[in-house]
């Protein structure tokens, strides 16, 4: 094994992460509407298909549903997206608040989640076809 | 016996050098397509990788001669030899890798390479740490048998490595058709690497996608179908040890649960996704679900009723020629 080629190699695997950092790569892909929600949901989830969706109010986190207790919700993941698919997720509550409609959902007894929405039309179809 | 280099070790700097070109034109055209955090997991794989492929190279090696002194023929090291292994390795990295996607225990091993979201360069570098473990070298070892000499065949094949680097990026869009007809290229990688429902198990090939074209393995890349890059279900979090091993923990923990001698080889040898209980996605199953998708969608474009679904042909339709 040549060490001063592993050595060097590590050093610049490092010197390239810290290029993409101090470049400003990556960010956080923004989403826009209820149906950005649904096609990253389809996409991240297999099999999943979504009735309607929603997008936080910062364009960073989303929700879908594919029916009663069927969720997929949507985190920033670096510059992309991981989705995580909830069965028997329910809607907790829906409160009217000053930055949009905040839908708590319930994914277990012991997990909640808490998505604030503009729009309070999609929200209320999301709570409508998830259940509460 | 010739002392050949190392393609691979020749090409580093290369490497570095165009993994910072691909950055700054990230920087100008579109910073997403870099991640800071999936950039530095991708090359530790890399980097471990190269730390693994040490440490197994000398049994690999010494397979190798030992497989090569039961030789059908005495081949020497002419040019032509080397014109020759190098195709016949291309073929075997085929077979090799369309194994790698069709047989979970090989898969296992492979599905490292597959993990980013993201396609540029540092993806050409995340490998994997099992290769070893997976006996993926075993489908070198007809050409020892046919007499290639292990120093050649090894040679080729990290040719083959480093032919390989350059089509994992979305700069170069489509290179000329005459190219693009016989040669690997970044759009027919594009292609391999998306979970597109179209794209799955496609365009296998090393450096000539000829053999996918001839065994029927092959997808041109649309731009009305733009790739989505990663695994079917892809990895939570950019943790390096969850990235190396999550397949191979899938698999110790379905073949423990399994209900049977059959089920635990179908979980080890079974195509990525099979089930005993067939609660699961194969290739399969997600291509035919939207194939039923688009003639739901064909029919009701007829007038015959509503969309059901919708189409998961997403994206922009965009120019894809020349350098994006």
């Amino acid at each position: 094994m040549n060490w001063w080629l592993a050595a060097g190699s590590l050093a610049a695997v490092l010197t390239l992460a810290g290029v993409a950092k101090l470049l400003k790569l990556g960010g956080t892909q923004k989403l826009e509407s209820g149906d950005d929600a649904i096609r990253i949901a389809e996409a991240l989830s297999s099999g999943f298909e979504g009735k309607a969706g929603v997008v936080s109010a910062s364009g960073e986190l989303a929700a879908a549903t594919g029916g009663p207790g069927d969720l997929v919700l949507i985190e920033p993941m670096g510059a992309r997206h991981r989705a995580r698919r909830i069965a028997g997720a329910r809607v907790a509550m829906l409160n009217e608040g000053p930055a949009g409609t905040v839908v708590t959902l319930r994914l277990s007894p012991q997990e909640m989640f808490r998505i604030t929405v503009a729009d309070a039309g999609a929200a209320r179809a999301l709570a409508r076809i998830l259940g509460d | 016996m010739p002392s050949l280099p190392d393609p691979v070790d020749l090409a580093v700097p290369a490497f570095v050098a165009l993994v910072l070109a691909e950055m700054l034109v990230a920087r100008l055209k579109d910073r997403s397509r870099y991640c800071p955090r999936d950039t530095l997991t991708s090359l530790m794989l890399g980097f471990g990788s190269t730390i693994a492929g040490v440490l197994a190279g000398g049994m690999v090696f010494g397979l190798a001669v030992w497989v090569h002194q039961f030789r059908l023929f005495d081949i020497s090291y002419a040019w032509y030899w080397f014109v020759l292994a190098f195709v016949l390795d291309d073929l075997a990295y085929y077979a090799f890798h369309r194994s790698a996607h069709r047989v979970r225990w090989f898969w296992a091993s492979h599905v490292i390479h597959h993990s980013s979201q993201h396609y540029n360069l540092s993806t050409a570098l995340r490998q994997t740490w099992t290769g070893f473990f997976s006996l993926g070298f075993l489908f070198r070892l007809p050409l020892f048998l046919i007499g290639f000499p292990p120093a050649m065949v090894f040679f080729c094949a990290g040719l083959n490595l480093v032919y390989q680097f350059w089509i994992h990026t979305e700069v170069i869009g489509r290179m000329p058709r005459w190219f693009e007809a016989v040669m690997n290229t970044p759009s027919h990688h594009r292609v391999h690497h998306a979970t597109n429902a179209r794209y799955l198990d496609k365009n296998y090939a090393g450096v000539f996608i000829v053999w996918d074209r001839l065994l029927g393995t092959f997808e041109p890349e649309r731009d009305d179908d733009r790739p989505r890059y990663g695994i079917v279900h892809n990895l939570p979090d950019f943790n390096l040890i969850r990235a190396a091993f999550h397949e191979w923990w899938g698999i110790a923990r379905d073949v423990w649960t399994a209900p049977g001698l059959r089920a635990r080889l179908g979980y080890m040898f079974g195509p990525p996704g099979w089930s005993h209980d067939g609660s699961r996605d194969t290739s399969e199953k997600i291509k035919a679900r939207w194939l039923a998708s688009r003639q739901a969608s064909a029919v009701a474009d007829d007038g015959t009723g509503p969309l059901p679904h919708p189409d998961h042909a997403g994206g922009r339709a965009g120019e894809r020629a020349g350098i994006a």
